[in-house]
């Protein structure tokens, strides 16, 4: 490990959606003492959702080389909706994006699906803030990797331009995950790491007694994971799944 | 103000040079509950290391594109050294960019300027992380600006390509410190966003009893004071100066 004051643990390399404002937010909570993080993002011009996410693949060689030489132990890519929609194009600029920084590079697609298999997850109730196009490419995904959507719901303001996700409140999202029924489901998965979760992981978890996960609290967990140093945070509340110590800090944001 | 669940207070921007760790560090310790910050990089390719930050100004405004739609309060420029080089009219240029962007932008070297000014400081002992050259630019400009710089210490580590500033550590800095005449100083003035300079503080402030001042501390405090925030954060204890509440994050970083 190179010198270095601060990130004693690891320093992660976290790319995230160009005008999300949440990712960092969260991310700087999420994180472990002694963990830290530098932030790129990435970039499209388009004006059109579906075009622009494709961007942040294609950009995604620039949006790395803007770490310079920094040294990074690990990469979280967090854009989920990428996976959804052009899941081969995410693997393969993952692996380019790996192989250049000499460290693991790991989607939000791919922490949830790492999260879902070590809690034994297999049936999902799944919360979209997506517009309706992008919540069905959603479920087509889980299904597709083998799991049972048993219920789902989305918000319900417009978000046919999808950076109006940033905009989402807590508050609209316990209202319209009143929609979600969770009886038969293992877990309660909430994608898009555009939208603020953290502060409703508590009350939709002590409304349902399912465990809560999200595209950034899976993220965050993943790297961690990989690196062997999930141990740094374990879940402390009991509203907190694989990721902990997190709840304390939210008023820091 | 937009709606958003974080950042009920601010969100600025903050760009730091590429491979620099140490100031989302700092800034994550740095800024008070409710102020949040979105992270561009400052890029360049030059290997040598003056030509890389004309570079980080020349490509400004690709910076501050990956903001994309997001909507900031304010803009910090997280790099001293350009300042120093006469030729780039760093201050022209960024007063240009805030008109077309409609944001404040401030920059490490303008937040030192504005911090000094704020505590009357005339007389400076300046501590620099860089190489001889960008030591001398650094001692001129201040001295340009009318400021006496009554004593100059440098680490005696090789900073020729300046990113082994990034490798530097605090207990190498108080030693490197011990070389500087502070009794004449109104202020301790650390420059270099690069440098982890926060756990140096209370050490020299005790060591020294002057106000210790470095590019993150200023700058960050700037940023609020332009958005008539500084209330949110005053010191503590005598060894914050203008923004405080950070010392007990420390042990995050």
């Amino acid at each position: 490990m190179p010198t270095r004051e601060y990130a004693r643990h690891a320093l992660l390399g976290i790319a995230t959606p160009q005008s999300n404002p949440v990712v960092e937010a969260e991310f700087s909570v999420l994180r472990p003492d002694g963990v830290g993080a530098l932030t790129t993002r990435l970039t499209g011009t388009a004006e059109d959702p579906k075009t622009r996410f494709h961007q942040f693949l294609e950009n995604l060689d620039a949006s790395v080389s803007a770490f310079g030489k920094a040294r990074l132990d690990a990469f979280g890519f967090a854009c989920t909706a990428t996976a959804y929609l052009f899941g081969n194009d995410e693997s393969d600029a993952l692996a380019e994006a790996s192989a250049r920084l000499g460290a693991p590079a790991i989607s939000s697609a791919m922490a949830i699906h790492r999260a879902l298999e070590r809690l034994g997850v297999r049936r999902l109730a799944l919360f979209s803030p997506y517009p309706d196009w992008l919540t069905k490419a959603s479920r087509a995904y889980w299904e597709t990797q083998g799991y049972v959507i048993v219920s789902w719901a989305r918000m319900p303001d417009d978000t046919s331009d999808t950076v109006n996700i940033y905009g989402l409140t807590t508050d609209g999202l316990l209202a319209a995950t009143a929609g979600l029924e969770a009886c038969d489901a293992d877990a309660i998965l909430i994608t898009g790491t555009g939208m603020a979760t953290l502060p409703a992981v508590r009350p939709l978890f002590d409304r349902t007694h399912k465990p809560v996960l999200s595209s950034n609290i899976c993220l965050a967990w993943a790297l961690l994971d990989a690196l062997g140093l999930a141990s740094l945070s374990s879940p402390i509340a009991p509203s907190e799944s694989l990721i902990g110590g997190w709840s304390s800090r939210l008023d820091r944001l | 103000m937009p709606t958003r669940e974080y950042a009920r207070h601010a969100l600025l921007g903050i760009a730091p040079p590429q491979t620099n760790p140490v100031v989302e560090a700092e800034f994550s310790a740095l800024l008070p509950d409710g102020v949040g910050m979105l992270v561009t990089r400052l890029t360049g390719e030059a290997d040598d290391a003056r030509s890389r930050f004309y570079e980080y100004i020349d490509n400004l405004e690709t910076s501050l594109k990956a903001y994309g739609k997001a909507k900031i309060d304010a803009f910090g420029f997280s790099f001293t050294a350009t300042a120093y080089l006469e030729d780039v009219n760093q201050d022209e240029r960024l007063a240009a960019m805030s008109d077309k962007v409609g944001y404040p932008i401030i920059s490490s070297s303008q937040a030192i300027g504005r911090a000094l000014e704020r505590l009357g400081v005339e007389r400076l002992a300046l501590f620099s992380p860089y190489p001889d050259w960008l030591t001398e630019l650094s001692a001129a400009y201040w001295t340009r600006k009318g400021y006496e710089v009554v004593s100059v210490a440098t680490m005696p580590d090789d900073t020729s390509d300046t990113v082994n500033i990034y490798g530097l550590t605090t207990d190498g800095m108080l030693e490197a410190s011990k070389a500087l005449e502070t009794d004449r100083a109104d202020a301790i003035v650390v420059t270099g966003s690069g440098l982890a300079a926060l756990p140096a503080v209370a050490p020299l402030t005790e060591r020294t009893g002057k106000p210790f001042l470095c590019s993150n501390i200023c700058l960050a405090w700037a940023l609020l004071d332009e958005l008539g925030l500084g209330y949110l954060a005053p010191p503590e204890h005598p060894g914050e100066v203008l923004i405080g509440g950070w010392t007990p994050r420390l042990s995050r970083l």
